[in-house]
């Protein structure tokens, strides 16, 4: 493993439109190594469009994105994930439903491997103990067995947040962790990605503000595919700038109702 | 750590008992039976190893070709062309006044090239057209309509070219000889395509069950996802389809060998749509649906035919229609589902307690 | 002899666009892959053949009671089957593929195997230069243009089309704001079965029909409407348009089968670069 210091995201300049409009937008951003950074912004802001681009599922219109001094744009989402150990976990639970916990965890542990270990070599019991001790962190080791469809919406995220975990990746990309979650999960969430992912580079998009000042480090504000404001949750709290974007957006909730 | 075979945790092992009892019952049928019963097992036998094939492709991968005769036919047809060389030019094309073949068939006339070929043959159509198909992401409709397609065009061009391949007609009196020049007695030859079988039936579970198989359960399941953990899918779709294709080709030559015929109606839409109708009633993605399927409507469809020649396609209509609104995963399927749903509540009980 | 092929050609086109219309709208509009089409076509040439080959009715008769019938077999496979598949690709494959198999041996069963001769209701032959076209061909060509700019009117200009446009891009959407969508859909699913059954009386009287020849059609009307684009009834027109006269063409000059091969290899290439065929409406 290499040195987690050099482990800094650099998004410069980054910008994607489709046929014309511009959904993300300039958009600086530095993630330092270790840190978690958190994005926050009304519906439509970009958000999930940003971590497309850095997740290489969408090409940049223009910009750049390096992460430990090795660009990524332009690169597909596997090398990205194996060169540059990018894990990402998906806005809703994305996991392989058909297939047990346990299996959801073998894959997401033996990725970037040769077709002759895939076809012939054995499980071996350091494997076992790693997928037992991750299911521990996301409380689901009594449902090792169970069929991923069975799972609650919650646990279904944790498997996911477990799966990505595994993955060994030096940077995660969280989008949405929490949602559909009660508030007791989300507590525990947030409890997880603080007591887990403590020397990762994260990356979390979360609407909840209370598991946003759980977790945050730094808050980012995306406005419109702008990067409207950057500082600490309670600077962002007090941000006029940022309490008007959101305004705006809950008065729009509001008429929407009616 | 290697888990036990044959334990009450692992849940392959009521499938391991059902296909072990089959391959007993098939091994022990010819004592029972006269040779025209016999000759219809051994079609099954063949038939078997074809849904083998598919079962891979479509029960595991998911991806449901609609043409795969095309490579039935390409093995059969390939050792059929050449097997039948043996004796000079064939009646099929002396009748139509031909009487020099291509220089191509007095290579394949050599019986290990001519096998070889085959498999050969369908490995590298597979491997282009899979990976022309694959690269860009083709919706799943889109296949089987390609396949489908294909499985027409071949069907036709095998009509049309009536002088280097029997044409409707077909090929018929192939020597039943496999992979070296010696003819092999019907009843013998059975148990040879029964070994065939079985080994198959070893690589295909061995396939399966090992850590390829379940990254080809999760292509199935959810491609995208799979991307982001670094597996090259494409490769994964690529190499299965060339593996499906090949066993595909393995089928026809023990088709066209041991039923010493084989003519444009095993290898085109009707002979594609059939074998899907096996794994659908057996149930797919478990290997031994694929046996059963297979020896339920193979069977069903001798003895019908034999009565009720005009009825038989409705009954098979009909019966296709019950499975996929009343036995959606099969037999084999929901027998599994029933077996999972009993542990888990067993186990949600225990914790009750 | 192109001025023969091309004319060829363009009567395969107009027969083609007429036996994928009801296919665009079923594949198109509903996302339903009928593999029973080319049954239908026959079924509505057996009905035609019921009405003027035994009842001794007049054509229009004919066409009219093949639009109505198939159109209600329509309507009875999507209250009965079709209805609990959408959304379920392999399954509604199986179950199209099962129903053309019933509906063949039923079409055996009541009329026998052979195959049935009609004669065509017009005769004579229009000359055009060296090519010959017979009047029969050119009602062919009105019909077709007819059945497509009714179906265009009844999409884009009446209430109903609006409602089926609607179902077919949002069906929860459409729901809500209260449309029936289960009547709709069962009525998209009628109309293009009876312009299918229509396109089949219109085309007894030129081709062999019998009850197996049903998947000879299926292919060929598959490959018009995937390669004009789904989304766009326009695509079947320019679809059967170039399937036809390269068919015309092709086979003119080389060998039917080969024709029908090289279509098939050039559409497949257009999947895999146009997945959404040539003509694809502009969506962000």
């Amino acid at each position: 493993m290499s040195d987690i210091r050099e482990n800094r995201l650099v998004v410069r300049g980054l910008s994607v439109s489709f046929n014309g409009f511009v959904a993300v937008d300039q958009v600086d951003l530095t993630v330092e190594p270790g840190e978690t950074r958190v994005i926050i912004g009304p519906n439509g802001a970009g958000k999930t469009t940003l971590l497309d681009l850095i997740t290489g599922k969408t090409a940049a219109t223009a910009g750049t994105v390096e992460f430990r001094n090795h660009q990524l744009a332009g690169k597909s989402t596997s090398e990205i994930c194996n060169k540059y150990h990018v894990g990402r976990k998906f806005q809703g639970p994305n996991v392989f439903h058909e297939l047990t916990v346990h299996e959801n965890m073998q894959l997401a542990m033996m990725g970037n491997q040769s077709m002759g270990f895939y076809v012939f070599s054995q499980k071996t019991r350091e494997e076992e103990e790693r997928i037992d001790a991750c299911l521990k962190k996301v409380n689901l080791l009594e449902y090792k067995e169970v069929k991923a469809s069975s799972l609650s919406h919650g646990q279904k995220q944790w498997l996911e947040i477990g799966m990505v975990i595994l993955q060994n990746a030096e940077l995660i990309v969280l989008d949405e962790p929490t949602a559909g979650m009660t508030a007791e999960e989300t507590y525990k969430t947030g409890e997880m990605i603080k007591n887990n992912l403590k020397e990762k580079t994260v990356l979390v998009i979360e609407h909840d503000m209370d598991f946003v000042k759980q977790i945050a480090e730094k808050v980012t504000v995306l406005h419109q595919g702008r990067v409207l404001a950057e500082g600490t949750f309670e600077e962002m709290e007090n941000d006029p700038r940022v309490i008007s974007v959101y305004l705006k957006q809950t008065e729009e909730e509001e008429d929407a109702k009616c | 750590m290697k888990q036990k075979l044959f334990s009450k945790d692992n849940p392959m092992s009521m499938m391991f008992i059902i296909d072990i009892l089959l391959f007993v019952f098939l091994a022990i049928f010819p004592l029972f039976v006269n040779e025209f019963r016999l000759q219809i097992m051994a079609k099954c036998l063949c038939y078997i190893v074809f849904a083998y094939s598919l079962d891979l492709l479509w029960g595991y991968v998911g991806l449901m070709s609609m043409g795969h005769a095309v490579f039935f036919g390409i093995g059969a047809y390939i050792v059929a062309i050449g097997y039948s060389m043996e004796g000079g030019i064939p009646s099929y094309m002396t009748s139509l006044g031909v009487m020099k073949a291509p220089g191509i068939y007095y290579v394949l006339a050599h019986k290990p090239i001519a096998f070889f070929a085959a498999l050969i043959g369908c490995g590298v159509v597979a491997s282009i057209l899979g990976a022309f198909l694959f690269t860009k992401k083709v919706n799943s409709v889109f296949f089987s309509l390609i396949t489908f397609a294909l499985a027409r065009v071949f069907e036709l061009l095998i009509i049309n070219q009536q002088k280097y391949t029997g044409g409707a007609n077909g090929i018929t009196q192939v020597p039943s000889k496999l992979l070296v020049d010696v003819e092999i007695p019907d009843n013998i030859y059975y148990f040879v395509l029964l070994g065939i079988v079985v080994l198959v039936y070893v690589f295909c579970r061995y396939l399966t069950n090992s850590r390829y198989g379940l990254i080809l359960e999760a292509v199935r399941e959810n491609e995208d996802r799979l991307n982001f953990f670094g597996y090259n899918v494409v490769r994964f779709k690529v190499v299965v389809f060339i593996i499906s294709a090949v066993i595909a080709g393995l089928a026809g030559i023990m088709f066209a060998t041991s039923q010493s015929f084989i003519g444009p109606s095993n290898v085109g839409i009707s002979a594609s749509t059939a074998v899907l109708v096996w794994l659908a009633l057996g149930g797919r993605g478990n290997i031994t649906g694929a046996t059963v399927g297979t020896l339920v409507v193979c069977w069903a469809e001798s003895l019908f035919s034999e009565q009720l020649t005009d009825y038989w396609n409705i009954i098979y209509g009909i019966m296709v229609l019950l499975v996929v609104f009343f036995i959606p995963k099969g037999i084999v399927g929901t027998l599994r589902e029933a077996v999972y749903n009993k542990r888990t509540e067993a186990r949600h009980n225990l914790e009750l307690e | 002899m192109l001025l023969t092929f091309i004319i060829n050609g363009l009567m395969t086109a107009a027969s083609l666009l007429m036996l994928s219309m009801g296919m665009a709208i079923i594949f198109g509009i509903m996302n339903v892959v009928n593999l029973a089409h080319g049954e239908l076509i026959i079924i509505g040439a057996y009905v035609s053949y019921t009405m003027i080959g035994i009842l001794q009715l007049p054509f229009g008769i004919a066409l009219l009671s093949s639009f109505v019938v198939t159109g209600i077999i329509g309507a009875i496979i999507e209250k009965l089957v079709v209805k609990k598949l959408y959304g379920k690709t392999a399954e509604t494959l199986l179950v199209t593929y099962a129903l053309s198999m019933i509906f063949q041996q039923v079409i055996k069963l009541l009329y026998g195997a052979g195959y049935i001769h009609l004669s065509s209701p017009v005769s004579g032959a229009v000359k055009i230069g060296k090519a010959i076209m017979p009047v029969y061909y050119i009602c062919i060509i009105a019909v077709a243009a007819i059945m497509f700019l009714v179906t265009l009117i009844l999409f884009h200009k009446t209430r109903l089309g609006m409602q089926i446009r609607a179902v077919s891009q949002n069906r929860t959407m459409a729901g809500c704001l209260g449309v029936n969508v289960k009547k709709i859909d069962t009525l998209t699913f009628a109309y293009g079965a009876g312009l299918t059954g229509l396109a089949g009386c219109m085309i007894a009287p030129i081709n062999s029909i019998s009850p197996f020849v049903g998947s000879n059609y299926i292919v060929d009307t598959f490959m018009t409407v995937v390669l004009g684009g789904v989304d766009s009834l326009f695509g079947s027109v320019l679809g059967s348009v170039i399937i036809g006269e390269s068919n015309a063409v092709i086979g003119g000059y080389i060998d039917t089968v080969f024709a029908e091969m090289i279509v098939v290899f050039a559409v497949v290439v257009i999947i895999r670069f146009k997945p959404k065929g040539l003509i694809v409406r502009e969506r962000r």
